[in-house]
């Protein structure tokens, strides 16, 4: 990339944090076209440090099974043959080729205690709840003493180092302090503790989110700034540090509860970031009008949700149009042509991405 | 005793109320099938309606429930053969592979609250085990869940594994989870889908031919 494709391509993606009018859309059709842009989840045989290939489950995966460099051979991504091709950073159509540490392995869930399971039948890493009653949260180790943060920062050297500046390294696949909880406490008594020890509640959520931001600031005091910015797992850079948080389990529980146990700590995570991004579906928008009261998160993505989602693109128009009001908005799903036009028919283009994973013919 | 009481406990999840209700009412001499028919279906009814309705999320639905188990766990044991069979005997899983619950535990309790048996077999459900389950001569339906869209396939092998073991003609298959819909359903030749629990509950009872409660 030249020096100039990549300025252009920089101030696009300024101007899509800023919702500059005249500006945008973002479009990735890469996963369209074959090209993805990040290395894919699934499919991916996982080679362990003693140079057998995964081939147990049940039993939790540690640290020590783990070499990050032969795991990274292995996935499969697109750019690899491209990334020692070019003196700059790789880019597909207007955004940045990026990658993450091993996006199967639920890297914040083990630095709290959780014991990771593979199942091979279904190619999934779980994570299994641990703590017995929410009274026990203040058990829960500090990250530092946990030996999955230093595999993680191992796993994001090894990035930087195979990257060269090729690609772009983007934090790994952290969920919010909603879904932690449920996953070190397990769901249903997630849910009968708002009722049950709501202060301890909100004192484990807080001890996750102090786990989340330390984990997601170990990786990028690690990366390379590029031009003093980095980018987001959808390709696109900002111009300052940046963080994705995802809160699915609040499809569970009403936006009241969310916006009193959930909202202040996943608004902390993104005070400690200069852009954030938060990961909603789109069959569970019920709390969106939480987002976008405050400042933070500074964007929302919503993923398009198939199978028994009550909602069609066109029934999300007026909420993303909402969005765009005040935040910048990516959205992200299978969906078919004409829903791909009616959304940047209908859509301003100023801050909105948009990236079809699959495009059906009707 | 007023047995609207007990329904308000129930509706507001007050499982020590309830109880303590059911306690007391069964050392009255209280009929414990009034107890179920009269608060603890209509109580888990309204809670289905108001879930339904968005008024109540999965924590409420939780609450009532374990109010509804506490006075449950008093009435069930006195129940006489003279009080009837319940309405039909359900077996609920996950299927293999996938560990998710709640969309399954939802389920199952909106339907024990309707009046159902409900043998919930748990999560990570074989093939076999649902096949071992359904061979009770009791049991009319079976309810298959699951969230993720990579074992999909195990709901479809669940049925064949029921259809081999030529179980398909005395009960009925239903499933559901968050990617499953209709054309999924016609293509695995299940009996039916949900999209919620109280639809759920309302397709049970239609499959099975049961009216409304009274």
């Amino acid at each position: 990339m030249t020096d100039t494709g990549l300025s252009d391509t920089l101030k696009k993606h300024k101007a899509f944090w800023d919702r500059e009018p005249g500006t945008g859309p973002l479009l990735n059709m890469a996963s369209v076209e074959g090209r993805s842009l990040y290395a894919p989840l699934q499919g991916v045989s996982i080679p362990l440090a003693d140079g057998t290939i995964l081939s147990t489950q049940g039993d939790p995966l540690t640290p020590d099974m783990i070499d990050p460099t032969l795991i990274l051979n292995a996935e499969e991504f697109p750019a690899r043959e491209d990334s020692h091709k070019t003196d700059g950073p790789l880019t597909v159509d207007d955004l940045f080729v990026t990658r993450a540490p091993f996006g199967k392995i639920p890297w914040v869930e083990a630095i709290l205690g959780c014991p990771v399971v593979p199942r091979l039948d279904t190619g999934s890493i779980y994570s299994a709840p641990f703590l017995g009653a929410v009274e026990l949260y203040d058990t829960i180790q500090s990250p530092e003493q946990s030996p999955w943060l230093d595999l993680l920062k191992a796993y994001t050297g090894a990035l930087v180092e195979d990257s060269g500046g090729s690609y772009q390294i983007a934090q790994c696949l952290q969920r919010g302090p909603t879904d932690l909880t449920s996953a070190v406490l397990g769901h249903t008594r997630m849910c009968l503790a708002l009722y049950d020890n709501p202060n301890e509640l909100k004192a484990l959520a807080e001890k996750c989110t102090e786990t989340f931001i330390a984990v997601a600031k170990a990786q990028q005091s690690q990366v390379p700034a590029l031009e003093g910015g980095f980018s987001n797992p959808f390709g696109v850079w900002s111009p300052g540090s940046v963080v994705r948080t995802q809160c699915d389990v609040a499809s569970s529980i009403s936006s009241d509860q969310y916006e009193e146990f959930f909202f202040p700590y996943d608004t902390e995570i993104c005070k400690n970031f200069d852009y954030s991004v938060v990961h909603l579906h789109s069959g569970y928008l019920h709390h969106m009008d939480v987002f976008l009261k405050e400042r933070y998160p500074t964007a929302v993505q919503v993923s398009l949700d198939t199978g028994s989602t009550p909602y069609t693109v066109s029934d999300l128009i007026p909420v993303f149009s909402r969005v765009l009001e005040s935040k910048p908005l990516f959205v992200q799903g299978d969906m078919t042509r004409e829903e791909l036009d009616e959304l940047l028919g209908a859509l301003p283009s100023r801050g909105l991405y948009v990236s079809p994973r699959r495009i059906f013919d009707d | 005793m007023d047995l609207d009481a007990l329904a308000k406990m129930v509706l507001h999840g007050d499982h020590i109320g309830a109880e303590q209700w059911t306690v007391e009412a069964l050392a009255e001499t209280v009929e414990p099938k009034a107890i179920i028919d009269g608060a603890l279906i209509p109580g888990m009814d309204e809670v289905g309606r108001r879930f339904k309705g968005g008024e109540y999320h999965l924590p409420e639905v939780l609450i009532a429930a374990r109010a509804m188990k506490a006075s449950l766990k008093h009435v069930r044991p006195l129940l006489s053969e003279a009080d009837g069979p319940s309405i039909g005997r359900v077996v609920i899983g996950t299927v293999q592979g996938d560990l998710h619950d709640i969309g399954k535990n939802l389920v199952s309790m909106m339907l024990e609250g309707a009046g159902f048996e409900v043998l919930d077999l748990g999560v990570d459900v074989s093939p076999e085990a649902f096949v071992e389950a359904a061979e009770d001569e009791d049991t009319r339906l079976v309810c298959l869940s699951t969230l993720l869209t990579t074992t999909m396939p195990k709901i479809a092998e669940t049925v064949k594994a029921l259809d081999a073991a030529e179980l398909r003609s005395g009960l009925k298959v239903m499933v559901g989870g968050a990617p499953v819909d209709q054309v999924f359903t016609d293509q695995i030749k299940a009996d039916g889908y949900a999209t919620d629990a109280p639809a759920a509950v309302e397709l049970a009872k239609s499959l099975l031919g049961v009216g409304e409660t009274s």
